[in-house]
């Protein structure tokens, strides 16, 4: 298989995927709607999911080998105050974001790598 | 009526432009950084819509991973959005093309845009207003790519650290959950939940961490139930 079949194999089989996710709870509509039970849990089930995707993009870092985990935390840290302080999507996720860039590739530079 | 929602929809949708922004120049930047045609990265954005899912899949497949994995591994981490549909359920804009749509745009941000504002008291306003919100979601997502890609041409250096935009927006999002339900037990559970999955079986964690909220929450909710008859 060429890059580009792959490249196309992998978006129609995820599109695909994304359409029958999202269109999942449209097809129990009827039986989803009834429950007071299901409206309660998706009140609350967007912070859950949202927190444990949180773990997931930081499930592969290790805090006990060089540069122990330094530059995820100072990220974490920025983005968490900076969005306390101003409530801004977009200046937290770059503050965040710009943080942990130049910290990582800063002592990346400085360990020689 | 519809003109004033396309207006609506269309201030509701800012802070999702600039949400995308980073995210989906990452995307364009790494696409065009990794060698593949530009167009390919368009029309992954256009056909698949899904942030973070696209990020990873680009990841996956720079590391040499298979197309099996690649593609488990992101209907894996999306199928969260199995849930968000709970909070769409009776607001579909009438026209069958017009659903089809919102519910195809149904991801991270224009989700939590729903969640996160008042609802309206008309259903099919409503609907309305969420397919225009998911129509020019999708735009900006199209467009950050584009833009990322075009700037990837351009930069030749090497931009390792920019797929922590990632994290970030996750990390927003939570908190813009918190000040949404005033609660923060849900985030709390998931979390400890979340870090033993992560600890037991770190492949599956997302659905195993999702499911097991649900039932948790589900399981307070009835003792709550109980307690008030």
């Amino acid at each position: 298989m060429s890059t580009t079949e792959i490249i196309l194999t992998i978006t129609v089989l995820t599109g695909l995927g994304n359409l029958l996710s999202r269109g999942f709870p449209f097809l129990f509509s009827k039986i989803l709607k009834e429950h007071k039970n299901i409206q309660f849990v998706g009140m609350y089930l967007p912070a859950a999911i949202m927190s444990i995707l949180v773990l997931y993009c930081l499930k592969d870092i290790s805090p006990f080998e060089k540069p122990f985990a330094l530059p995820e935390l100072v990220g974490i840290a920025m983005t968490i105050l900076i969005h306390f302080w101003k409530r801004h999507i977009f200046l937290s996720i770059f503050s965040g974001t710009l943080s942990y860039f130049l910290l990582r590739n800063f002592i990346a530079y400085v360990l020689g790598q | 009526m519809k003109k004033s929602m396309i207006k609506t929809a269309f201030i509701a949708s800012q802070p999702v432009f600039f949400a995308y922004l980073p995210f989906g120049i990452t995307f364009g930047f790494l696409f065009e950084q990794a060698g593949f045609h530009f167009s390919l990265a368009i029309f992954m954005s256009l056909f698949c819509y899904g942030g973070s899912g696209q990020i990873v899949a680009l990841s996956m497949l720079t590391a040499g991973e298979s197309v099996l994995e690649i593609v488990l591994t992101v209907l894996l981490l999306n199928s969260r959005f199995m849930f968000y549909g709970l909070s769409v359920l009776d607001r579909l804009p009438k026209a069958k093309w017009k659903q089809f749509l919102t519910i195809f745009g149904l991801g991270d941000e224009t989700y939590s845009v729903i969640t996160a504002i008042k609802k309206r008291s008309d259903p099919e306003e409503e609907g309305e207003f969420y397919f225009y919100l998911s129509l020019f979601n999708y735009f900006y997502w199209v467009f950050a790519t584009y833009l990322g890609a075009f700037v990837g041409h351009i930069i030749p250096f090497d931009l390792t650290g920019l797929e922590f935009v990632m994290t970030s927006l996750f990390i927003v999002l939570t908190m813009e959950q918190y000040y949404v339900t005033r609660r923060f037990e849900p985030i709390l559970i998931a979390s400890l939940l979340g870090l033993f999955f992560m600890l037991v079986a770190p492949g599956q964690m997302i659905l195993l961490g999702i499911i097991s909220s649900a039932f948790l929450f589900s399981f307070y909710h009835r003792l709550k139930v109980k307690e008030a008859t």
